[in-house]
């Protein structure tokens, strides 16, 4: 039975809480009086898949069916996000796969020859030949991939890129999904306009999308593409196989998941991280299908947004003064060996500040996370140049000069990398960064607990040693004796947004 | 009376550069009435006699009071009183040309500073400078028909090994002093040394140097081993020559060779001056000044020191040596004080033997310096490298003996220890074990040093009677007792340690005396500010473990096995194994032939495929395990403005993506015929010492200087590059180059593939990121 949000008294007696430590896993005692906020369970997963998708191809908000809209002579293409990558790998097919193969299928009845599958990816990396194949399937991966039908968008190619202005340079946009007949674009979670334009965009358009005033670029994006938008939704039961108690609520442990839980954080606490690692690759989780909407972009959105709603609204209207978070392996942008601590600072924010926010604002956000100042050469080298050469020189909440975006988002190295390697954009960290400034400029501090205090004080956090002292930096923060404090538990489904 | 006495004199003075002569100098200038010296300096390969005056005496802090005393007429005042004549002690007749034959025939005192003070100098050096050298300069005054006074500075420890009085006797009236024949230690000096050379040249050593220097470099190429090798030669002939000068002096009842040299060379003197007069002047061991020029005056490290310092840094925790043992030390402005007063009084009839001296006048007891050093090392204690005081511990005071046989059981262990790691393949932390030991080692080997020489001197039980100077002292009228003060008797030694010698000696000896803590960031900062300025022209960057994590080997395995199942995969390798061992032992010898010859694994590959899977190899393998650090480091350099070549045995497939970064990428190139590669090289890439040749052929097309360029690189076969350009810097070092570079001075990296070595902020500047694209 699904299991819905909860917000949890503690009490002297209540247990302690499994904190995700990265790779690791820690015990913590929450202070008697605060509150460990419990994210909702996983849904029910979608029993018929092959009919929801179906109804859903049928019936599509604001939309012709699908079906009417394929002709034989047509250009068709296939773009999906490349959401959800940095999870671990599913025993269940991938939603996007689900959902492109009954297209394809359909585009196959109607006799389509011309049809591309294009990632979109935006200023992120290429996905790898192994992750391709892990989101569509070894089936359609062989029969596109042998052909070269299946492209990784490159905002950094103008061969690939087409201006939608009418020539004054202002929008760029991937070629072939604008000048396909239909653009079908197939998301992973509950994603928006916005996003979907930034991920086919070029770059200066994709970096544009990311201020405030991008309207009128969706709109004539949006107006110009043929588009058609598949949205899916999964949810996952992270470690229900392997290790099931992470599944359970802590107060509702059986003695056997204690000790499990106890052997877990000793084990993954004293083994180096290379063993921690390689335990976390054998890792598999059970992600399955929970909604699926097609239609217009809007509508679409609309829908999937509330599906997440539906579950998500926690169910008292709690605000607190202190609110902590964990961050686990697996987060956004994060590479299986590494996550810089930039991308985990920006996991942690989005997580705690996003939506509507239990913390309230100019409240303090405790981290709970071993903050360290280590890179992926492989992925992220332009994160290593912006965190020793930027922010080495910024001071506290100072802006990152429209100067230095240029010069990150120029760099020929970066782009060369970007381009034909698995590297993330020259110009990745700096969005990425200024999300974290706006995220911020909410709080009245943000304290990280047993991370390495250079690297904290470089990004205007400040590094404590263990709980106790951050509730006691937090109280005199906030000139406050008593204050609310709350735990907000790693979700054990993962609502996936970005 | 001395001052007029001296005034309107010629002075010539050998050995004017050391310590004992700077002071000498100074004090003639100053207080000499106006009187002339004549400095006989040996020129300098760079300078002449006039210049290393100026350079190495004048601009001398001794000189910072006369200087203020005479302001602006200094250099006038120097330029009329103080002159240079190339001259050599070493040489006959001083190797004097016609000009300084005629300037010495104008002197009226001759003093002899010069000597090889060095307690340990070889026989030879010691024969030819403090036994030929009094002579030789009684020789010049001689044959250039002056009539002129010859003081000789010699030693009171020509006494020799014994116990109880030493009075102020000339060396052939002594009944103690051995009547050695001198010409017969000449003669067997100069023998010893010719043997010496002979056998450091016979095939068994060679092979041994050859095969030491081999050991220390590891496969650094021949010409580097070579030089190396013969570098062994010399210092072997001159531990020969050490040792031998050792046991002939020990033989003899000296303490060692400079004593038995310094006794020898009087006895030569008294027997070939003719009618030249001559006073001796013997003082004991020359310390800081007490009073003249300036309090605590003392020019480059002499006896004591580096055990002073030693003892500070906690490095020595007893020193052999009597507690109740007299230690005889005197302050540099008595010896000049009496050399001044003998000057102005002139030649006896009888050649006069004066010595300065403390220990029976105003005796330090070698219990009272310890406990007075001590003392002001828990007051004024020496820093360690983490901002903590050293704590000075107790001492002890124990037999020589037992002291030798625990440092070289110590020393012994410590270097099958060192030899032992340098044999394993080690970087990053366990490389610093290796260093770790060699500190110890060598500091050992300088405590082991310490003793065998200095023993002698903390355990001498000779008192040195000054009878005569004392006399001499008591004949000068008030003021110039007052003046030119070399009784001893007025020496405060808890003043004199305390606030002139000690801190003095600290001051000198560049150690730790502020609770400072040099973090290593400020050290790594500056280096590579000095790297990056903008003066430097071109950085060299080898690619295996320099910049990434791997090698030519994973390289191959990574592609050749890339589409094979896991079972094919450990089929391959079991191919492949057994001709590892052959492999490694080609590349132990010779890297070019180990590319060759492993390359050739490459024969029958299909060559397109392989040049697209190089991409694949960068992005999937090589990416991952670059260094951040020394990408950045490249990028920094190309920003800089300086031109970047990298230099690599991997296959131009490899690394065709680093384009970017780079120049000029030198690489290996293979041959294909009908789209298959062939195994072999068309470009073989240089290595080892062809690779400095490469560099500086590439230097000198392309217009740079070397010593502007900088070189990375991370193993001893990489030597002669780093050898060959201005700044060479050792990034992850295998424990040989490692021990290289600490020795060498060169800068050393630290990277690794997370890059957590971050540069410090404070030297790119934001304007530089700017522009940096």
């Amino acid at each position: 039975v699904h299991k819905p949000s909860l917000v949890y008294d503690v009490t002297a007696t209540s247990p302690s809480v499994l904190l995700h430590n990265g790779g690791r896993f820690r015990l913590q005692r929450m202070p008697a009086g605060s509150q460990v906020i419990y994210g909702p369970e996983a849904r029910e997963p979608i029993v018929h898949i092959t009919q929801a998708i179906a109804g859903a191809l049928d019936k599509p908000l604001d939309a012709e069916p699908l079906a009417s809209r394929l002709r034989a002579d047509m250009k068709l293409t296939i773009a999906f996000d490349d959401g959800l990558i940095w999870l671990m790998p599913s025993h269940e097919p991938d939603g996007r796969r689900l959902a492109i193969e009954q297209v394809l299928e359909m585009a196959a009845v109607a006799g389509v020859d011309d049809v591309e599958l294009i990632v979109a990816r935006g200023l992120n990396r290429r996905l790898t030949n192994s992750e391709l194949e892990r989101v569509l399937g070894e089936r359609v991966y062989d029969a596109f991939g042998q052909q070269g039908w299946i492209k990784q968008h490159d905002a950094e190619d103008p061969e690939q890129l087409v201006d939608i202005t009418n020539g004054n340079g202002q929008i760029q946009i991937n070629k072939r999904a604008v000048e396909s007949d239909l653009l079908i674009y197939v998301s992973s979670m509950a994603t928006s306009a916005q996003q979907i334009v930034a991920s086919l965009a070029g770059r200066d358009t994709a970096l544009r999308l990311q201020q405030s005033d991008s309207t009128e670029i969706i709109d004539s994006a949006l107006n110009t593409l043929q588009l058609f938008h598949v949205g899916t939704i999964s949810d996952e039961r992270s470690c229900a196989r392997s290790m099931p108690f992470v599944e359970f609520r802590e107060p509702n442990w059986r003695l056997r998941d204690r000790l499990a839980a106890n052997v877990l954080c000793s084990i993954t606490q004293t083994v180096p991280r290379s063993v921690a690692q390689a335990f976390w690759k054998t890792l598999r989780t059970d992600r399955r299908l929970v909604a699926v909407e097609a239609g217009s972009v809007q509508s679409t959105v609309a829908a999937l947004q509330s599906r997440n709603d539906e579950v998500s609204d926690h169910s008292s209207n709690l605000t607190v003064d202190v609110l902590s978070v964990d961050v686990p392996q697996s987060i956004p942008f994060a590479t299986p060996t590494h996550a810089n601590p930039i991308v985990a600072l920006h996991y942690a924010l989005s997580r705690a500040l996003s939506g509507r926010p239990v913390l309230k604002p100019g409240g303090v956000l405790v981290l709970h996370y071993p903050l360290a100042a280590e890179f992926d050469s492989a992925r992220q080298l332009c994160y290593f140049d912006f965190y020793n050469r930027v922010l080495g020189k910024l001071s506290g909440t100072e802006a990152v000069s429209e100067d230095i975006v240029k010069t990150f988002a120029g760099d020929h190295w970066y782009t060369q990398l970007y381009r034909n390697s698995y590297a993330y954009h020259g110009v990745h960290p700096l969005v990425l960064w200024r999300q974290c400034q706006q995220y911020m400029k909410q709080v009245e501090a943000v304290l990280v607990i047993g991370g390495n205090a250079t690297v904290a004080e470089r990004l205007g956090l400040r590094s404590l040693a263990n709980l106790q002292d951050a509730l006691e930096v937090a109280r005199d923060l906030l000139s406050m004796n008593e204050l609310n404090f709350a735990h907000l538990h790693t979700p054990t489904s993962s609502v996936a947004k970005s | 009376v001395i001052t007029e006495s001296l005034s309107g004199r010629t002075i010539a003075i050998t050995g004017a550069t050391g310590f004992l002569g700077t002071v000498i100098v100074e004090r003639l200038l100053r207080s000499g009435g106006g009187c002339r010296v004549v400095c006989i300096v040996r020129p300098s390969r760079r300078f002449s006699a006039w210049e290393r005056v100026r350079r190495e005496i004048v601009r001398n802090d001794c000189f910072d009071r006369l200087r203020a005393e005479l302001g602006d007429e200094f250099d006038t005042y120097i330029d009329e009183h103080l002159s240079a004549i190339a001259g050599d002690v070493s040489q006959e007749g001083l190797g004097l040309d016609e000009d300084g034959i005629k300037e010495l025939a104008k002197c009226d005192t001759v003093i002899h500073s010069a000597a090889a003070v060095s307690f340990d100098s070889p026989l030879d050096v010691a024969v030819e400078i403090n036994l030929l050298g009094p002579t030789r300069v009684a020789d010049a005054i001689h044959q250039s028909g002056a009539n002129a006074h010859l003081i000789a500075v010699s030693t009171a420890y020509v006494a020799g090994n014994r116990r109880g009085d030493a009075f102020e006797e000339l060396i052939t009236e002594t009944w103690y002093s051995p009547d050695v024949d001198w010409r017969a230690e000449v003669t067997s000096g100069r023998r010893v040394l010719a043997d010496a050379q002979n056998s450091s040249r016979q095939a068994e050593q060679l092979r041994k140097f050859w095969k030491t220097a081999r050991r220390e470099l590891g496969p650094a190429g021949t010409p580097l081993i070579a030089e190396r090798s013969e570098k062994l030669r010399e210092d072997w002939v001159k531990q020969r020559l050490v040792e031998q000068g050792k046991a002939r002096a020990q033989s003899l009842g000296w303490p060692d060779v400079y004593a038995y040299t310094k006794a020898l060379g009087e006895r030569a003197l008294l027997e070939t001056r003719g009618d030249t007069a001559v006073s001796f002047v013997r003082p004991s061991i020359i310390e800081s000044a007490l009073e003249e020029p300036t309090p605590g005056w003392i020019r480059g490290f002499r006896m004591a020191e580096p055990i002073i310092i030693g003892v500070g840094k906690g490095l020595l925790k007893g020193f052999p040596g009597l507690p109740e043992g007299v230690l005889d030390v005197i302050p540099v402005d008595k010896v000049v004080a009496a050399i001044c007063t003998i000057a102005a009084a002139g030649p006896n009839e009888q050649p006069g033997v004066y010595q300065i001296a403390s220990g029976s006048r105003q005796p330090l007891k070698y219990r009272t310096l310890v406990d007075l050093t001590t003392e002001w090392y828990r007051e004024h204690p020496l820093y360690d490298a983490d901002g903590q005081p050293i704590i000075v511990e107790r001492w002890d005071y124990p037999r020589r003996g037992k002291v030798q046989r625990q440092l070289n059981e110590a020393i012994r262990a410590l270097t099958v220890a060192e030899h032992a790691l340098q044999v394993l393949p080690l970087r990053g932390k366990p490389g610093d074990w290796a260093a770790k030991l060699e500190e110890s080692r060598i500091s050992a080997e300088r405590a082991r040093g310490y003793v065998d020489i200095y023993s002698a001197y903390t355990e001498s039980e000779a008192r040195f009677r000054i009878d005569r100077t004392l006399a001499l002292y008591e004949s000068l009228d008030d003021e110039d007792k007052k003046q030119f003060n070399f009784d001893p008797i007025d020496i405060d030694w808890r003043y004199y340690l305390h606030n002139i010698h000690l801190p003095s000696v600290v001051e000198q000896g560049r150690v730790r005396n502020k609770p400072v803590k040099k973090t290593s960031i400020d050290r790594a900062a500056r280096a590579r500010q000095t790297l990056l300025s903008p003066a430097r022209q071109m950085a060299v960057f080898d690619f295996e473990n320099t910049l990434m994590r791997s090698n030519v080997i994973n390289h191959y395995a990574w592609l050749t096995s890339r589409n094979l199942s896991n079972y094919e995969r450990v089929a391959l390798a079991a191919k492949r194994l057994p001709r590892f061992p052959s492999l490694l032992a080609i590349e132990r010898k010779d890297r070019g032939d180990f590319l060759r010859a492993f390359y050739r694994w490459y024969k029958g590959a299909p060559a397109e495929q392989t040049r697209q899977a190089g991409q694949d190899l960068f992005n999937e393998f090589v990416l991952g395990r670059i260094f951040p650090d020394g990408i950045q480091r490249v990028r920094d350099h190309k920003a800089a403005g300086h031109h970047t070549l990298l230099i690599t045995g991997e296959l131009d497939i490899v690394v065709e993506p680093l384009r970017e970064l780079f120049d000029e990428i030198v690489c290996a190139r293979m041959s294909e015929e009908d789209g298959v590669l062939t195994g072999e090289l068309i470009e073989v890439p240089p290595v080892g010492e062809a690779r400095a040749l490469f560099v500086k052929n590439y230097a000198d097309q392309h217009g740079f200087d070397l010593s502007e360029c900088v070189a990375y690189a991370d193993s001893s076969s990489d030597l002669p590059i780093l050898d060959a350009v201005g700044h060479a810097v050792a990034v992850n070092p295998e424990t040989r180059l490692a021990a290289i570079a600490r020795r060498r001075g060169w800068f050393v990296e630290k990277w690794t593939s997370e890059g957590n070595a971050p540069l410090p902020a404070s030297i790119v500047d934001r304007n530089e990121v700017a522009t940096s694209a």
